[in-house]
């Protein structure tokens, strides 16, 4: 039986640049996995391979349908979302616009307001300043609105990208208790592009090494914790 | 103060308005007459500033677009259709048009970088107005009059001698730029479409991660720009008694000196910058009789040397942020 998400042989290029060549990995059904790898190892072209935002080959089959050549508005209708590096809030927008334009291809009014307040209740600094302009939020309260508003489109798998970059160390480890509840709570499976290995190994069933384009490296959380080119080279161990 | 002559005129040869024994009429009028023209101007500089909010570019052809809007609608009115039908009529093809020009003209060149997309847009502005020539011919037609213009179509705000009146060509720009205002905010703060544009002006890759259509949102921007450049051209056209392939050249120097005066980020810089820019050139040579009626346009370009020099990001716009 295939995984959730199957990536085989996956690479990408910016325009004459290669950046990927030919990555594999696979997400099982509820799983958080982390991907780690050194600055320029390929990590967020990976997740933006996914996305289509990158002009990309190879395979990669998320619920027995081939992502690979869609547009990005269908994988997203097909059930992944991405929570971008440096956040990607509507800076511009009210924290409530920025939820809603997370639920813009969804239908039905109701549902989507039940959702919103799901979320408000998950995250009730953001209830509070459900008027003010995103841009004025703290990076850890913008953090949890780009989960938020990835989380509105229902996805059934959340890529995320450095979601603790720039964050200080309490809210980072507030944020993996988010992420770990809302793939408890939701069965939202999770692929998770991390600097801070440490915390990311913790929440995480798995994990990816990246080098230079390629995967070098799996195994499960507790066998990268304790491999010694990890602990090394990510663990500052 | 003393009358000595300044660069050859003579200050005493014609009086201020602000001079003692003017009426008060003569200085409303002054008033009125300048937020009438600065109207049109906000109008244009709307058109500008909806394109530029959308894609970033400084769509020169505007007023050329707005010009053969105008003539359009001639040509409609001239088939029989009533003169609001033919500009509600003009105002979709010319939407439709815009929006094609940004998908297959604009778009793909944008790649190529900002020299190649300004290139365009002057490109652009040289067929619009060619096109306007060659199509309508370049004799002056008869100007397109969507309210009504007898001498007797105004209203006496002030009775005197002179009184001071309005007329309904002034009120009915007013009401429009007013109208405009309402069905701008409607659009962009109460419609799914309109979030769709406010996200994807915000941050255009997380627009596309929230599966909107990014493309087709940059085309109903230029699309969108239609509406006020569309008023902008017929009531240039009545207000001016002027319909030509030439009729806009002007109204976009002053149109794109209200988007700059305003900053070129929000509807309201630029119906303050439009009213500005119509006052301005209305009361200053009304104060000071040596600068002459006739030099409106030097009063812009004044107007927009300054703004440029102390604040280029304009009266409302915000200082460029550089996005993480």
């Amino acid at each position: 039986m295939s995984s959730f998400l199957e990536v085989r042989g996956l690479s990408a290029r910016y325009g004459q640049l290669p950046v990927l060549h030919g990555v594999d990995l696979s997400v099982e059904h509820g799983e958080i996995v982390v991907l780690l790898g050194a600055n320029g190892a390929g990590k967020t072209t990976t997740l933006r391979a996914l996305c289509s935002l990158v002009s990309t080959s190879g395979s990669a089959i998320f619920d027995g349908t081939e992502l690979i050549g869609k547009s990005t508005r269908s994988i997203v209708r097909r059930g992944v979302a991405m929570v971008p590096q440096g956040r990607g809030t509507f800076k511009d927008l009210t924290v409530l616009d920025n939820l809603y334009a997370g639920a813009y291809l969804r239908k039905g009014r109701a549902e989507i307001s039940a959702d919103i307040a799901m979320w408000f209740e998950r995250f009730p600094r953001l209830a509070e300043r459900r008027e003010q302009k995103s841009g004025t939020l703290s990076g850890g309260e913008q953090q949890m609105l780009a989960v938020a508003r990835a989380m509105m489109s229902r996805p059934r798998l959340l890529l995320l990208d450095e979601p603790s970059l720039g964050l200080a160390p309490l809210v980072v480890q507030e944020l993996f208790n988010l992420l770990s509840t809302i793939n408890k709570d939701l069965n939202t499976s999770m692929l998770v592009v991390e600097q801070s290995a440490e915390l990311a190994l913790a929440i995480a069933d798995r994990g990816y090494v990246l080098e230079a384009g390629h995967t070098v490296l799996s195994g499960s959380a507790t066998e990268l914790q304790s491999h010694d080119g990890v602990r090394q080279a990510y663990l500052g161990l | 103060m003393s009358a000595k002559p300044i660069w050859g005129y003579d200050m005493t040869t014609s009086t201020s308005i602000l001079a003692a024994g003017s009426d008060p009429a003569s200085i409303l009028t002054t008033v009125s007459t300048g937020l009438s023209n600065g109207a049109l101007y906000a109008l244009l500089a709307i058109a500008l500033v909806t394109v530029f909010r959308t894609t970033g570019h400084l769509n020169f052809a505007q007023g050329e677009f707005a010009m053969l809007s105008a003539l359009l609608s001639f040509s409609l009115i001239a088939a029989g259709l009533p003169i609001w039908v033919a500009i509600i009529a003009s105002m979709v093809i010319s939407a439709v048009a815009s929006a094609a020009i940004q998908y297959f003209i604009m778009r793909p060149l944008e790649k190529r970088g900002h020299a190649a997309a300004l290139i365009a847009v002057l490109g652009l502005f040289l067929f619009a107005n060619a096109f306007g020539g060659v199509v309508w011919g370049i004799d002056n037609k008869t100007p397109l009059a969507p309210f009504p213009d007898s001498v007797d179509d105004r209203i006496t705000v002030l009775d005197g001698t002179p009184p001071f009146t309005l007329s309904y060509i002034t009120i009915g720009i007013w009401l429009t730029l007013a109208a405009l205002l309402v069905f701008l905010w409607l659009l962009l703060s109460k419609t799914k479409l309109g979030l769709a544009y406010r996200a994807v002006i915000s941050n255009r890759s997380s627009a596309a991660l929230a599966g909107i259509p990014v493309a087709a949102t940059f085309a109903l921007g230029w699309a969108l720009a239609a509406v006020p450049g569309t008023l902008a051209g017929v009531m240039t056209s009545q207000a001016a008694s002027a319909l030509s392939f030439t009729m806009m050249a002007n109204v976009l120097i002053y149109g794109f000196t209200a988007a700059c005066v305003g900053g070129f980020d929000s509807f309201g810089g630029a119906v303050v910058g439009g009213l500005l820019v119509g006052l301005v050139e209305s009361v200053v040579p009304s104060i000071f009789p040596a600068i002459g009626a006739q030099s409106g346009l030097a009063l812009a370009l004044v107007m927009l040397l300054v703004v440029l020099t102390v604040r280029p990001q304009g009266l409302f716009g915000r200082k460029e942020v550089a996005r993480v």
